[in-house]
């Protein structure tokens, strides 16, 4: 009898305690973890949080920002072990296919609006990039623009009584005469040297504009049956950047400051060129308002030379282990809100980036500077992926093994003046990234050959229709 | 063989005394085993898959890692540089705060407090704020150019860092600087160990400070030099944190030391996945490397001690 007792004292008392402890979880609020590396707009971020906390006092945000590395090193082995955030933007190292194929998303559309999924702009999420097999699972953090436009500081074009150049040899000539002018204060070109993917950015966009049929950064596209890294147009870019090299107008440190610094060194004045993307107009505007400065696409090496735009981004989707995905759902409507929030107007407007929903740009894009990147970017064309006419070859990406010394190292030893004969790295490279890719296409049962779009004319505007139908 | 018979009481006491050792052992062995021993074992276990660290699809390859490891040109590169860089560093690394030790040493010698303090300070800054300041220090509009081109020592400003010819020395130089003060903390202590009433006969018989340095200190110290060698080659051969922010490896692989190489390898790629299970085969190759080193100078270090 005494047993039964205790046993029923106990079980009420149990009963109480978690019931109590049940009021206090229900009373405090979803607590949501939102990791990623956008640095550019923490501002705004800030700002989009606090006001969304307070429409949404259910739900508090946990937002982490790292560096790209710090995400792959360490968030990386989080998610592996089912304990990653609630939000999180796919590795740069990996692609939609292998994130998929791992699990760590969910089928976005499940839990966010139709009406959301149809404020985006049309083209912005794309097949193989952000939906699989028709199921959406990321979403991009931006439109995609050219990141290669080159930035040039008017006033020291003017007081060097230069006109903008358009040709390579109207550059390279500037470059010398300006920097002759400038007698140490100023050179002709800057770029962040010691970051081998802006060295790359630069040499791809140079060799582009000279013709080479090239794929986009990261993507594999062969020309004649061979990865094209030593063609005309390349060694056209190549001898372009040694010549600016050879004749002293690189701004001496290029080869030991990272991307940030060259732009604040452009800001100041230090050199006349430099090749970025859309982040350094909103830096510039907060940072060096007073500068004096214009954006075009690089100069052209050939009369087939074009600026290629670049692969739709992806980024952001919510992690298959969350507990709370209603809850993530709502974070991105109003992270992506055209009315109800204020995020992707601030961005617009403060010239971080464009957005990727409707009737965002033409409301807020006020910057003249970035009406100016914009349409220049606007004159950027598509360049075929083998992807869009074959799925199978994301696949490719997960297990093609990169050459070495890669094209981002040939360009930074260009600009650093580490090697002397750059034409033997760059046929060494092709003939190394030929075989990889050959091997990949073998592992996965992929035809070589599918690489390759014969009738495709480097430099030629095409349409949708166009692009389906190169072969 | 004779061995000798415990009582039951001395027994006692031994067990008692060891279980004692083994208590104040045991946490700094089960940190060794937690963060130095399985890491070690997992990273030999992932040279033999070729997997991305990023994803769970990995596969076995054998020794097909090593294989290419053998035939990969920058792996080698980096090898030689890492012993490059050994090469310049010890000597200079050993000798240097000998030089400092010995020379703040001296009873007599004003405010050595002071001076231990100042060489020992690079030791206490983390070297990527050493890193972040010396790109700085040794750019074109740097001190160092701004120096030189002032006393005319060079005609132009030279980019120390971004230059193939110069980045290498320039890396060991400031990992000198850098270092120098531990090292002179042990060369320190090895030299409060050498009897004073040595000197001090050496000093009566009329030799120089030189030659008592020379003749009487340094076989005394001879021991510890073997240590400080030892542990001054294995840290060289470790470096990374230093190169990685001074240079990344560059420029075009100059400065690209083993460490360097593991880790772009394991963590970036600009094509594909990274190549984690790659790696893993070079940091256990060369840590191979590194321990036969540390054996054979060990080997040397006691046959010279025996001498």
């Amino acid at each position: 009898m005494k047993t039964t007792r205790f046993l029923l004292s106990l079980m009420l008392v149990l009963t109480l305690c978690a019931s109590c402890i049940t009021i206090a979880a229900a009373d405090e609020p979803i607590v949501l973890r939102v990791t990623d590396w956008s640095d550019s707009t923490l501002v705004y971020r800030e700002q989009f949080h606090k006001e969304f906390m307070e429409k949404n006092p259910d739900i508090k945000i946990e937002y982490t920002q790292l560096t790209i590395d710090q995400f792959n090193s360490t968030v990386v082995g989080a998610i592996q072990n089912g304990d990653g955030p609630d939000l999180f933007p796919v590795p740069t190292t990996l692609n939609l296919a292998s994130v998929v194929n791992e699990g760590w998303y969910l089928d976005m559309e499940q839990y966010v609006s139709p009406e959301f999924v149809a404020s985006f702009l049309d083209g912005a999420l794309v097949e193989g990039v952000h939906r699989k097999n028709g199921v959406l699972y990321t979403l991009p953090e931006a439109g995609s623009l050219s990141n290669s436009m080159l930035f040039y500081n008017k006033d020291i074009l003017a007081e060097c009584g230069l006109e903008v150049p358009t040709t390579f040899e109207e550059f390279r000539e500037a470059c010398r005469v300006i920097t002759e002018k400038g007698a140490g204060n100023y050179y002709g070109l800057i770029e962040g040297g010691k970051q081998a993917n802006r060295c790359e950015a630069l040499l791809r966009a140079l060799a582009q504009s000279a013709g080479a049929k090239l794929s986009i950064s990261a993507r594999a596209l062969t020309v004649d049956g061979r990865a094209p890294y030593d063609s005309e147009g390349m060694k056209l870019a190549a001898e372009l950047l040694q010549g600016i090299v050879e004749d002293g107008s690189l701004y001496p440190d290029t080869a030991s400051i990272t991307a940030p610094e060259a732009r604040e060194l452009f800001a100041q004045g230090k050199a006349a060129f430099l090749c970025q993307g859309l982040w350094c107009i909103g830096t510039w505007a907060n940072d060096h308002p007073e500068l004096n400065y214009g954006v075009m696409t690089v100069p052209k090496g050939a009369e087939n030379g074009y600026v290629a735009t670049v692969e739709p981004g992806l980024w952001m989707g919510i992690y298959a282990n969350t507990k709370y995905p209603e809850a993530c759902a709502r974070y991105l409507e109003a992270l992506y809100s055209a009315d109800e929030y204020h995020y992707q107007a601030d961005v617009v407007k403060s010239g971080s980036y464009v957005s990727v929903i409707k009737g965002i740009n033409e409301e807020n894009m006020v910057d003249p500077i970035m009406k100016e990147y914009y349409d220049a970017a606007m004159t950027c064309i598509d360049i075929p992926v083998v992807t869009s006419r074959d799925a199978k070859f994301y696949d490719f990406y997960g297990v093609v093994v990169g050459s070495t010394p890669s094209l981002a190292s040939i360009a930074q030893g260009i600009l650093s003046q580490a090697i002397d004969e750059p034409m033997d790295y760059l046929s060494m490279l092709a003939d190394a990234e030929t075989a990889a890719w050959k091997t990949a296409c073998s592992t996965l049962g992929l035809d070589f050959a599918e690489l390759e779009f014969t009738n495709w004319v480097a430099g030629q505007a095409y349409t949708a229709e166009d692009y389906a139908a190169l072969n | 063989m004779s061995t000798i018979k415990l009582t039951k009481a001395q027994r006692k006491n031994r067990i008692k005394l060891n279980l004692w050792c083994w208590s104040f052992v045991s946490m700094t062995l089960i940190f060794y085993i937690l963060f130095q021993g399985y890491p070690i074992i997992r990273s030999i276990y992932y040279s033999l898959f070729n997997w991305s660290g990023m994803t769970s699809n990995m596969t076995y390859v054998g020794l097909d890692n090593y294989k290419t490891l053998l035939a990969d040109n920058l792996f080698w590169g980096a090898f030689k540089n890492s012993f490059r860089y050994m090469v310049m560093v010890v000597p200079l690394e050993v000798v240097i705060s000998l030089f400092f030790a010995y020379l703040l040493n001296d009873e007599k010698l004003r405010g050595r407090t002071a001076y231990r303090i100042m060489l020992f300070m690079p030791v206490v800054v983390t070297a990527s704020i050493v890193g972040i300041v010396m790109v700085f220090i040794w750019s074109s509009t740097g001190i160092v150019n701004n120096t030189l081109v002032g006393l005319g020592a060079i005609p132009k400003a030279i980019n120390w860092l971004g230059n193939k010819k110069y980045a290498m020395q320039t890396v060991v130089i400031v990992s000198v600087w850098k270092d120098m003060g531990t090292y002179m903390i042990y060369w320190l202590a090895a030299l409060q160990g050498v009897p004073a009433d040595v000197i001090e006969a050496a000093n009566v018989d009329g030799a120089t400070r030189v030659q008592t340095f020379f003749r009487v200190v340094v076989p005394i110290i001879l021991p510890t030099a073997g240590i400080i060698v030892i542990l001054c080659t294995i840290n060289s051969l470790k470096a990374f944190d230093l190169i990685q922010t001074l240079t990344g490896g560059g420029p075009f692989y100059a400065t690209d030391v083993i460490a360097t190489f593991v880790y772009r390898t394991a963590f970036t790629s600009e094509m594909g996945l990274p190549r984690f299970g790659y790696a893993s085969a070079a940091a256990t190759l060369f840590g191979f490397v590194v321990i036969i080193i540390g054996a054979v100078l060990n080997t040397v270090k006691g046959k010279l001690q025996q001498q």
